[in-house]
């Protein structure tokens, strides 16, 4: 898929479940929040990643890898973001910002499966 | 009546060969070639060599920097630049092709120029990358545009909202 279509649907399924998270915080720091912890990653995962992972010739690696890696991709995206928003947010602990940033980053998961099943 | 299983598997093992890459998508090859005219008195073709079959396959002339395409054939076939010089023997280099590249990488063509090493001593050619629209796609700074001014957004709005408490 598209990097932008792709970028844009995680952006807006990511800031939807973060605002439905942090219902007490200001809407325009949990949108702001949001889209940076979640481009930061998603750039991360684009520009780093997967240069990387193509270089090394994907055909000759083991079928495991690619699943492996987003694993750890995802697993990172994870923390991270947690980390951002306990740190941008108001009076956030990392109990809330890991509760957050898992069911954010398990709904672009699922919504990345199912599309990419589509197209 | 026992060889069937394994005349069974080498079947199969024949059709998944043929079979794309799971997360892969077919591409084409284009390649060109810089610098021939530093070899005047030489012509130049691209030599097809089917892999089922021991004598070459057809040639198609190369002149100045056209792009040549390397697609064709069994994707197990491969492709030369042959350079013929007078009263010398006939030099080859293969021509990387690629059948499919995998679903991280959105390029539907992979274009390729190559600049060509004559060694005298063996009469033999080299070949040489010298770009490819791996790295400049527009594609790609596309989307290091959109990072960039997204992340740089988000940021100037946090600090905003914050009162420059971050």
């Amino acid at each position: 898929m598209n990097f932008a279509i792709s970028l844009f649907i995680t952006l807006a399924l990511e800031t939807a479940v973060l605002l439905a998270i942090f219902k007490g915080q200001k809407k325009s720091l949990v949108i702001a929040c949001s889209v940076f912890a979640s481009t930061l990653t998603y750039g991360l995962f684009w520009f780093a990643v997967i240069p990387a992972y193509s270089t090394a010739s994907p055909f000759s690696l083991p079928f495991f890898a690619y699943p492996l890696l987003v694993l750890c991709y995802e697993g990172f995206a994870f923390v991270a973001e947690a980390a951002i928003y306990k740190r941008l947010l108001e009076k956030v602990g990392w109990k809330r910002a890991l509760a957050a940033s898992f069911a954010a980053n398990a709904a672009s998961f699922v919504a990345g499966i199912m599309l990419g099943a589509i197209f | 009546m026992r060889l069937l299983p394994l005349l069974l598997l080498a079947l199969c093992g024949a059709l998944a060969a043929d079979l794309i890459e799971p997360n892969a998508h077919p591409v084409g090859t284009y390649a060109q070639f810089v610098n021939l005219g530093e070899y005047p008195d030489a012509s130049f073709y691209i030599e097809y060599k089917p892999i089922f079959n021991s004598t070459p396959g057809a040639r198609y002339p190369v002149t100045g920097d056209a792009w040549m395409s390397i697609n064709g054939g069994y994707k197990f076939d491969s492709f030369y630049l042959v350079m013929l010089k007078p009263g010398q023997p006939e030099a080859k280099a293969y021509v990387p092709r690629y059948n499919y590249l995998p679903d991280t990488d959105p390029r539907n063509v992979v274009r390729s120029s190559y600049r060509v090493a004559y060694y005298s001593q063996n009469q033999s050619i080299s070949l040489e990358e010298v770009g490819s629209n791996e790295s400049d796609s527009p594609s790609s700074l596309f989307s290091a545009a959109v990072v960039a001014v997204l992340l740089l957004g988000s940021a100037a709005a946090i600090w905003k909202i914050k009162g420059g408490r971050v």
